[in-house]
Parts: structure tokens; C-alpha cells; sequence
């Protein structure tokens, strides 16, 4: 095994380990419903297996030994996968949906995955985010890049106001407060005719960048692009961006003493971890990552309306967050993608939905409770230590220890 | 003065049926330690238990042939035992698994579960219970029943034709006499001061011989029962019933048992009563209020829980190391 | 290290021109503007039957409708219609195409709606669409299809402003609006009944919000206050602190603006508390679903439906004929009608355009048509707003829907409650 998972320590192997990835993503977005839920099952399956064999763990093992590689090759299939749409508008659609979605599943991550705090107010939070965007653009004439700095400050700062409660309550008390929130939200909404009551806000401007319109028809070198493919590329870098911070608040201290709470808040306390300080934080920067994409939402749809942020879409967020893997960046997307492309490849037996997500929920619980990709084991030389051998040698001692014991 | 009174006994009634599902979230909470948050879910279905209970005896004419007392006891019974079944199911599968792992995962499993429940009610009673319905009976044409995601018409068993002041009294009866048998059963039998000696401390009831596992599974019998009558009131009391009545009903449950504290069965009452005056009366008293009620009465629950989280007559916990 | 990494970088751009080559063939066969020119050349030697016609081979309708939600009984039925519009046409042999239906169920969800309707736009068959039960969805479906370019029919959604001098003339409208709709309505219960003391109840929808609005206004066109209003969440089931205001009040006519699943439950408890007083509703409330209560408790509902009295056209009769003989499941709705309205409009439309079918020429033809259906002839304003407004009085005697003019209450063998 050891000698295996030292030969996946390649730059090949991870241009081609991208390469797949990439392509499946493609693929599953393109098929129709049958083939489509096919791979998405087969993907699953051989993720499960792979991770039986541990090929999964030495898999990250390399691509954090190889990380410019990785980088590289990653970003330039990123780019691909959109342009590769052309001008598919309903594929585009369903694409920039699922990395909205997963901009706000690592925000609600650092609340339910990494601090062990119950939220069920993801969607309370997006819609903030949203409706910052749809007032400030709307009502106020201002570009949809403010609403969005305000939505991410608004939301940051409600994920302060949620966030206070949870200092002195937890457990089951958190979870009423986060979901009475998230009812009461939904309900103001509706009932507040300043801000288009049950009509919404609709007619909301889209974004633009430097005067060139970021939802909007090109035709380059012959090829038409459906609008939503420029919008895809500036999701797909918010999401980098976010992931990128979602790492590195892992990585850090900060990150560390969060699972700290989540193991035992009292021991945490007694090691010197600010208890209050890094709860509030884990709020705080989840209600900015929500808000975000609430905001990066109604780019997509002009449209901000009480029904996209209520209590269903939060559990959808949590089941996509739990069926991922929490805490753990790379399977809340891959989570977040799963449950998009299977709610939307769904459509035609919308009666069944719900009921698929609870069922996902139960037998994802019961049979995987840490998700498809679960929690890696933390690697203190991997962000530190910029040498690969590092790393490498980090992986020979764990795995020696496990044989060992 | 019509008015208050006639809100009076709305909030009253509310409040009784509220009381039922909080008592039920007490029980859980006290001998599992878990919130076991489908309650709602499973009180809604032993509504639906009933309307199919009733559809399938009426065409088969056993409820013709006994008196109507004996009648509501025969589907009282029949929800109540589905009911108790739905709470071990959801004891087996969405709680046990989980009795080491932290405190979200059965929180999770439980809600997923509920959803489940839900949606199955929505998608499959109506075709089950008529087809039964059809089997039991000679007549061809069963007595329809509304698509399962439609509201349920809920037939009046309850003081059949007589006033509604009837069906209200013997709602607020037949509360507090669930009520009264539940302090016997608790303070005068031997599961029921079991269930007390676990929920007050695990350790020490285990050491002196507590049967832990036989007091589970009687607790969510007794639940059970417990949540069929609460759907069987609630929906007699609103006529109808709704496959997606339960979030929103169990949530009000579980918000009144937090009220009250919730390892306090008796505080359960108090938070029910609260929660169903807070609604009644922003609704009645407040022009337009009828769209803010859920809201206050969300705020009143969150304020409780942040300012004392212990609820009205709960004590306070210092969490030991 | 140093190589693998230049390889690595290398092979990467590669795979990626790959991956161009390999995707952009297909995308390539979906442009509209190939396959026309194809279709055109083959059309020719292939078609002998319709000498000259040299239009495409399918033409593909939108549809939008909440199949599955809160609102699924009439949406469900207006689906139904809307296909047995098409097939009906298929079947004639009158079009020298195949028209095939993108169905789509909008859930009565805002994004889901959206996410329907690119779906639709992005089908390059498509010429025109017809779609919305809910003003709301509507509302956040609009930009689609204007961007998009594809005209888009309303059937159902009853929203003021939906259709507007900003949408014409992309989007037009079959359905009454809601102002159309409560003008017949408070003309009857406010003017020709008399009643003076109206409490209004709805629901915090975008439909219940535009009913309120529109007989406030007529309310207020009469120096007339409302009692109170009240808005009630969707999925409420307890009224009875309402109920309780609506008797202090001392009201002598409830005004339901919302939809049915709310309206009978409404109904049947302002029925056990002995509320003395007319209950009045729109058109959401004309449903089997609401005589599902008790028939006793539903007695006397006063409900306005627009459109005609379908019996009393030929046209209209053989829809019902033909509805209840294809044996759907969902009975026929207030608004089913209008499905099927509508889709007899895009199809006279599609005649209208002969072998130049696109969703310009299509637009062209909805706007400027006059069409005659089974709801009498529909032309469409400056807007794109039907001029066709008719709505009739339907009231519910002994368990079952009774026109208003042809029911007992006219010839007062019965008498409304708060008279």
C-alpha cells in the first residue's frame, strides 16, 4: 500500500486525477437524467471503494505534495468546464446554481462541521445576502457590487447577533434558536411590503465588471455562449476564493481550536481557546460566505422572493453539507454539486424530492455519518512545510503508527 | 367582552393541544437525553391514523353497529398502537445508532426522519387507505378520502352533531385527563418512577437495577399514545388536517417544552399554555396581527431561551466536567 | 522535478484543446441556424405530402404550470388541458410539423421556475411558451424568456403587472388580471346585494396580495372601509382568533382572497362558529377541493370565476366532454379553461405563420391575432393584456358549484347569510 500510494505522488497522476474529475463533472452536467444519476451512483461507489483502500487519503497526500501542479492544471480545467458548456443556457444554469450552493455550504460548514454548532438558518442568511443586493440595486440605483459588500457585512453581522445566543446556549437550545430564526426570517419577509412582500423584488440588474456585462450572450470565434457562462466563471473564482479561505481558516489556529469546541468546549476552554470569540467567528465568517452567495443567487436570477430562502432550502443546504463530508472543503462540493444536479435531473418527480432528501439524510447518517468524503486526519507539516518530502514523510509515520498498533 | 372570551377558549385549546406534544418531547428528552423532533410528525400521522382507522371500519360497517363512544375508543386504540410502532421505529433507526456521537447527528436523523414521515403520509394515504377501504368492503365506490396532500376533512367524532362548546369541553377533558394518568403513571407505577430515576440520573439508576431498556421502549409506547391523542384533538379542533402540518406543529411542541424546561414534564403544560395565549391574542388583539403571531410567538421562545434557558420552573444545570 | 512539472503543464493544455474539440462539436449541431438549413434541404425531397413547405420539422411549445406544491390540483389540470390541446392538434393533421411540449413543473417556487425556463430556452426548437399559475414565479420567469427572446403567453397568473409596456411584446396575457377579476365581484356582493360591512382575509402570497389590493381599491371606490384585514400564513389551519375578530367586528360579508386549501378551511370553521355573513372569494376557491367539506359547511360560498359559462358555448361543452372523456385525474379547474385557451391560441397562432416559424414571427402573430376559442375571441391590448374580460358568479347549493344566476339564491328560494 505504501509503495502504491508513493506512486500517485506524481505530477501525472494528478494532471490525469484532474483531468477525470473534471470530465465526470462535464459529463454528469450534459447527460440525460438516467445516465447522469448512473454516474452520479458509480462516481459515489468508487469513491467509497477508493477510500476503503485508503487511495483517497494518499490521493490528497499528493496533491498537497504537488500542490503547484495541481494548481495549475486545476485552474486551467475549471476555466474549461464553462467554456466547454458553450451554449447550453439551462446546463449553465444548473452549473452556477451548484457553485452558489457550495459557496454557502462552506459557509455553513464552519458552524456545522467544524465547531459542532447547529444552524438552521443557511438560507435565512443567503437571503440577506440576496436582498441587499435586489434593495440596494433596485431602490437605491447602486451598482450590484455594493449590494453585495453590504449583504456579506449585513450577514456577517446577523451571524454575530445569531451568534451571541450560542454562547450561552447549546445543543438542542442552538438549534430552536437557529430555526426559529429561520422561520421568523421567512414570515418577516413575507410580510414586509417595503421589500415586495410575498411578490419579491424582481428586475434586479445583473453584475458587471469593468463595463462588460457578466450575464450577457458572446459569440467568441464563432462559438455563441449562453449568458450564464461568464456569470459560471465569476462563481467558479468566488468559490476558489472561498474555498481557498475555508482552508486556510482549517489550517490555522483558528480552525484547530474550533475543533477543539466541537470535541469538548469545557477541555477547550481550560487550554486557553477563547470559547466566545472563535464561536462568534465561526458565525460571523459563515454568515459572510452565505451572504455571498445569497448574493451571487439573485445575479443569477434577478429575482429575490421569500420562497428561495426558507426553512426546506435549509435542510437542503445541511443534507448537502452531511452528504459531502463535514469538514472537509473538497467533499462539501462534492456534496453540494451531488445534490444539486440530482434535485434538478429530479425534476419531473418533484413529488419525491423532499423525500429523497430525507431519505439521503437518514441512510447517509445511519451508514456514513461523516459524508462521502469524510474529515481527514489533520496533517501538521502539510500547510506549514512548503517541501513535499515533508508531507510525505508526515504519511510514512501515520501509516507506520496505524501499523504499528 | 364576547370576544376575549371566545379567545380565551381558542387559546386554551391551543395551548391543551400544544401541552400534548411538549409532554411528548419532555418524556423523550428526559429518559434519552436526545430531542426526538419528529414528534410533531408522528402526532399528525396518528391524525391520519384515525381518518383512515375511520374510512376503513365506516365502510366496513363496525362503526355503524357500536355505540360512537366505543367507536372513538376502537380508533383511539388503533392510532395510538400505530403510533407508539412509528416512535420505536424512529427509537431504532434514527436514535439508537447515534447514542455516542454528539448531540446533532439524532437531531439530524430525527428531522430527516420527520421529512420522511411527511412525505410518505402526502404521497401513499390516500391510495392505501382506499384501496383497504375497497378490499373491506362490498360496495364498490369507498368513501373517498382527499388526496393525501390535500388537507384531511376531519370527520367530527367528538360530540357528534352537538355545539362546538361540547367538542371544546371534551377537549380540555380528555387533556386533563391524559393529564391526571400521567402524574399516576409516572409518581405511582414501577416504568413510570423508573423513568424518573433515569431521567434524574443514568449512572445511578442503572446501578440500582433499572431495567434501561424496557423503560425506553415504554416511554415511546406512552409517547406514542400520548401524540396520537394530540393529533386526534388537534385535528378534531381544527376540522382538518395537513401531511405538512407537522414541522410547524412539532416545532411549536418542542418550543413549549423548552418554555417550560425541558426535563420538566409539569413546565410543558405551563409552555403550552403560554405559547397558545401568545399566539391567540396577537392574532385577536393586534389589527393585522394574524401574520405576526408565529413570529412573536418565535421571539418569545428565543428570548426565553437566551435569557433563561432553563425555562419557567426548571432548575438550573451546572455542567460538570 | 523541474521536468515533470513543464510536462505536466503542457499535457494539461492539451487535454483541455481536447476537451474543446471533443465539446464543441455538439453544441455546434445545436445552433439554430445549422440544423434550419439542413431541415430546409431535407424537408424538400422528404416531405412530399405538403408541396412547398419548407418550415422546420418540429416546432416545440414551453409549458409552465405548478404540477407538484401547493398548488398542484390546478396546475396538474391545466397541464392536462394544455397537452390535450396539442395532441388534439397533432392528431388533426392540420400541421405539416410534429409540435412537441416541453412540460415543465414550477413548483410554485420562484428558482425552480427559472431553472424550468431555461431549460426551455435553451431548446432550440422552441418558439413560444405559455406558463404561470403564480404571479410570483411569473414574475421571476419574465426576464428569461425576455432576454432569451422567446414569447411567453400567461394563462394563469393574475399579477397587474405583469403585463406591461417594459414586457410587450414578448409577454402577453390570456387570463384576466386581478383587477378584472374583482370588479365583477364587488360589483355584485357591494352594489347589487348591498353589503356594506366587508372583513378581508388572505393569505401573505403574491396572488392574495394583488386580490387584496384590487377589492381595497373597489372598497375604497365606494367610500367604503374594510372592517379589518388579516393575513394569514400559506398552510395555516387554525382561524378561529380571526373568526372571533370577524364577530366583533360585526361583519356582515368575508372576503377570502386567497386560495382554496386556506378558503374552505376558513370556511368550514366561520361555519361551526356560527359567523352570520357572506362568505365571498376569487377564483382560486373554484375547485372540487373546497366542497370537499362538510356540503353543509360549504353552503352559500360565493366565488367568482372568470371566463363564461362553459355549457353555454359549444366549444366550451365539447372541452368538458372531451376533459372528463380523457378521464384525468385532476378535475377541471377556474383556470384549467385558460390552458386550454392558450394553447389554442399558440396553435392559430402556428397556423398564422405558416412555414416561417420563429419566435419572432410568432410573437408577431399572438399579438396582432384575433383569436376565437372556447372562451369567446381574445385580442391583446397596447400591453399585451386580453381584451377578452368575462367572469360569471358561482355559488355553492346543496354540496355542489351552481351558477349564481341559475341557483336558488337568485330566485330567493335561499338567502345568503348576513342578510
Amino acid at each position: 500500500m505504501k509503495s502504491f500510494a508513493k506512486k500517485l505522488n506524481t505530477p501525472w497522476v494528478i494532471v490525469l486525477c484532474n483531468f477525470v474529475i473534471a470530465a465526470l463533472v462535464h459529463a454528469i452536467l450534459i447527460a440525460e437524467f438516467a445516465v447522469s444519476l448512473g454516474l452520479m451512483v458509480a462516481v459515489v461507489i468508487v469513491m467509497l471503494a477508493l477510500d476503503r483502500y485508503g487511495i483517497i487519503h494518499a490521493l490528497f497526500e499528493a496533491y498537497t505534495a504537488q500542490k503547484k501542479t495541481a494548481i495549475i492544471s486545476g485552474i486551467f480545467l475549471v476555466i474549461a468546464i464553462p467554456i466547454s458548456l458553450t451554449n447550453n443556457n439551462y446546463i449553465g444554469h444548473i452549473a452556477t446554481m451548484a457553485v452558489i450552493y457550495s459557496i454557502a455550504c462552506l459557509g455553513l460548514n464552519f458552524q456545522m462541521g467544524s465547531t459542532d454548532m447547529t444552524n438552521f438558518a443557511p438560507a435565512a442568511f443567503m437571503g440577506i445576502g440576496a436582498y441587499s443586493v435586489a434593495i440596494c440595486t433596485t431602490m437605491f440605483n447602486t451598482s450590484p457590487w455594493v449590494g453585495m459588500l453590504l449583504g456579506m457585512v449585513v450577514a456577517g453581522a446577523f451571524g454575530f447577533i445569531i451568534g451571541l445566543p450560542t454562547l450561552k446556549t447549546k445543543g438542542y437550545y442552538l438549534s430552536l434558536v437557529t430555526m426559529a430564526v429561520q422561520i421568523a426570517f421567512t414570515q418577516l419577509i413575507y410580510n414586509l411590503p417595503a421589500i415586495g412582500g410575498a411578490n419579491g423584488i424582481s428586475g434586479v440588474p445583473k453584475y458587471a465588471l469593468f463595463g462588460l456585462d457578466l450575464y450577457k450572450k458572446y459569440t467568441i470565434a464563432g462559438i455563441k455562449f449562453a449568458p450564464q457562462i461568464p456569470y459560471l466563471l465569476l462563481c467558479i473564482a468566488f468559490l476558489i476564493l472561498a474555498t481557498f479561505v475555508a482552508m486556510r481558516v482549517y489550517h490555522s489556529r483558528t480552525g484547530l481550536s474550533l475543533n477543539a469546541i466541537a470535541q469538548d468546549e469545557i477541555a477547550a476552554n481550560c487550554l486557553g481557546v477563547h470559547v466566545p470569540r472563535q464561536k462568534l467567528f465561526a458565525f460571523v465568517i459563515g454568515g459572510v460566505f452565505c451572504g455571498l452567495a445569497g448574493s451571487l443567487f439573485v445575479g443569477l436570477d434577478s429575482y429575490a422572493g421569500p420562497g428561495s430562502y426558507n426553512f426546506s432550502k435549509s435542510l437542503m443546504l445541511i443534507c448537502m453539507v452531511i452528504l459531502g463530508g463535514m469538514d472537509n472543503s473538497i467533499g462539501i462540493i462534492v456534496g453540494a454539486f451531488l445534490l444539486t444536479i440530482i434535485s434538478e435531473k429530479l425534476r419531473d418527480f418533484a413529488d419525491f424530492q423532499q423525500l429523497v432528501y430525507g431519505l439521503i439524510l437518514v441512510i447517509m447518517l445511519i451508514v456514513r455519518p461523516n459524508g462521502i468524503i469524510p474529515k481527514r486526519v489533520r496533517n501538521y507539516c502539510g500547510v506549514s512545510c512548503r517541501r513535499p518530502m515533508c508531507a510525505a514523510k508526515a504519511a510514512d509515520v501515520v501509516e507506520e503508527s496505524s501499523t504499528g498498533a | 367582552m364576547e370576544m376575549f372570551s371566545s379567545l380565551l377558549v381558542s387559546a386554551i385549546l391551543m395551548g391543551c393541544t400544544y401541552t400534548l406534544v411538549a409532554i411528548g418531547y419532555c418524556l423523550f428528552f428526559g429518559v434519552l437525553d436526545v430531542v426526538v423532533f419528529c414528534c410533531g410528525d408522528i402526532a399528525i400521522f396518528g391524525g391520519f391514523s384515525i381518518i383512515g382507522a375511520y374510512t376503513i371500519l365506516y365502510s366496513a360497517g363496525v362503526l355503524q353497529a357500536v355505540p360512537a363512544f366505543v367507536a372513538v375508543l376502537i380508533m383511539l386504540t388503533i392510532a395510538a398502537i400505530l403510533c407508539a410502532a412509528l416512535g420505536l421505529i424512529a427509537y431504532q433507526f434514527s436514535i439508537k445508532p447515534f447514542e455516542k456521537s454528539s448531540t446533532l447527528m439524532p437531531l439530524l436523523s430525527t428531522i430527516a426522519l420527520g421529512v420522511v414521515i411527511k412525505e410518505v403520509l402526502g404521497l401513499v394515504f390516500q391510495p392505501v387507505v382506499n384501496s383497504i377501504a375497497a378490499v373491506v368492503t362490498s360496495v364498490d365506490d369507498p368513501l373517498s378520502v382527499v388526496g393525501g396532500r390535500n388537507p384531511q376533512a376531519m370527520p367530527n367524532l367528538i360530540a357528534g352533531s352537538g355545539s362546538t362548546d361540547e367538542r371544546n369541553l371534551i377537549i380540555i377533558a380528555v387533556t386533563l385527563a391524559i393529564l391526571i394518568a400521567l402524574f399516576l403513571f409516572l409518581n405511582k407505577t414501577k416504568i413510570g418512577l423508573s423513568m424518573q430515576a433515569i431521567s434524574q440520573n443514568k449512572e445511578l439508576a442503572l446501578m440500582t437495577g433499572v431495567n434501561v431498556k424496557r423503560t425506553i421502549t415504554a416511554t415511546f409506547i406512552i409517547g406514542g399514545i400520548l401524540l396520537a391523542v394530540g393529533g386526534f384533538l388537534l385535528s378534531s379542533y381544527q376540522t382538518i388536517i395537513r401531511f405538512d402540518g407537522g414541522a410547524m406543529y412539532g416545532s411549536k411542541g418542542f418550543s413549549a417544552a423548552v418554555v417550560g424546561g425541558l426535563k420538566n414534564t409539569w413546565g410543558a403544560v405551563i409552555g403550552g399554555m403560554l405559547l397558545g395565549f401568545v399566539e391567540v391574542f396577537t392574532a385577536g388583539y393586534i389589527p393585522g396581527g394574524t401574520q405576526y403571531q408565529n413570529i412573536i410567538a418565535f421571539l418569545v421562545v428565543i428570548l426565553f431561551i437566551v435569557f433563561r434557558p432553563e425555562g419557567i420552573i426548571g432548575e438550573k444545570s451546572i455542567e460538570k466536567v | 522535478m523541474k521536468t515533470p512539472r513543464w510536462i505536466a503543464f503542457i499535457m494539461t493544455l492539451m487535454m483541455v484543446a481536447a476537451m474543446f474539440a471533443g465539446c464543441a462539436k455538439q453544441p455546434v449541431a445545436e445552433t439554430p441556424t445549422a440544423p434550419a438549413v439542413e431541415a430546409t434541404t431535407t424537408e424538400a425531397t422528404a416531405v412530399p405530402e405538403e408541396v412547398g413547405y419548407t418550415g422546420p420539422e418540429v416546432v416545440t411549445l414551453g409549458f409552465l404550470s405548478p404540477i407538484t406544491g401547493p398548488n398542484a390540483a390546478e396546475g396538474a389540470a391545466a397541464r392536462n388541458a394544455f397537452q390535450m390541446a396539442i395532441d388534439q392538434a397533432n392528431a388533426s393533421g392540420e400541421f405539416p410539423y410534429e409540435i412537441k411540449t416541453i412540460i415543465i413543473d414550477d413548483q410554485s417556487d420562484a428558482s425552480v421556475g427559472v431553472a424550468g425556463a431555461q431549460k426551455i430556452v435553451a431548446d432550440s426548437t422552441v418558439v413560444v411558451a405559455t406558463g404561470h399559475w403564480n404571479s410570483g414565479v411569473a414574475e421571476a420567469t419574465i426576464p428569461v424568456f425576455k432576454d432569451n427572446e422567446i414569447p411567453l403567453l400567461i394563462w394563469g397568473a393574475i399579477r397587474q403587472s405583469l403585463t406591461s409596456p417594459d414586457n410587450y411584446p414578448w409577454i402577453t396575457r390570456s387570463a384576466p388580471t386581478a383587477v378584472q377579476e374583482n370588479e365583477p365581484l364587488a360589483k355584485a356582493v357591494l352594489d347589487d346585494m348591498g353589503y356594506s360591512k366587508v372583513f378581508i382575509v388572505s393569505d401573505v402570497t403574491s396572488y392574495g396580495e394583488g386580490n387584496v389590493s384590487a377589492f381595497s381599491a373597489e372598497l375604497t371606490a365606494r367610500n367604503l372601509v374594510p372592517m379589518g384585514i388579516e393575513n394569514v400564513q400559506e398552510g395555516a389551519v387554525d382561524f378561529r382568533a380571526i373568526i372571533s375578530k370577524i364577530k366583533d367586528t360585526g361583519a356582515d360579508c368575508v372576503y377570502w382572497g386567497g386560495v382554496v386549501t386556506e378558503g374552505s378551511i376558513l370556511k368550514q370553521q366561520m361555519h361551526e362558529e356560527g359567523v352570520e355573513a357572506l362568505f365571498c372569494g376569487i377564483s382560486g376557491n373554484y375547485s372540487a377541493d373546497f366542497l370537499k367539506i362538510s356540503a353543509e359547511a360549504a353552503e352559500g360560498a360565493l366565488i367568482v370565476k372568470p371566463g363564461v359559462v362553459l355549457a353555454s358555448t359549444e366549444a366550451g361543452t365539447k372541452f368538458v366532454d372531451d376533459y372528463t372523456a380523457a378521464g384525468f385525474a385532476e378535475p377541471v379547474g377556474a383556470y384549467t379553461p385558460y390552458a386550454y385557451e392558450a394553447a389554442l391560441i399558440l396553435l392559430a397562432a402556428l397556423k398564422t405563420c405558416g412555414s416561417d416559424i420563429t419566435p419572432e414571427t410568432m410573437r408577431d402573430a399572438i399579438k396582432d391575432g384575433t383569436f376565437t376559442g372556447i372562451m369567446g375571441t381574445t385580442t391583446f391590448n397596447e400591453f399585451g393584456q386580453t381584451t377578452l374580460v368575462a367572469a360569471y358568479l358561482n355559488v355553492v347549493q346543496d354540496g355542489q358549484w351552481v351558477v349564481y344566476d341559475n341557483s336558488e339564491y337568485v330566485t330567493g328560494a335561499r338567502a345568503f347569510a348576513g342578510k
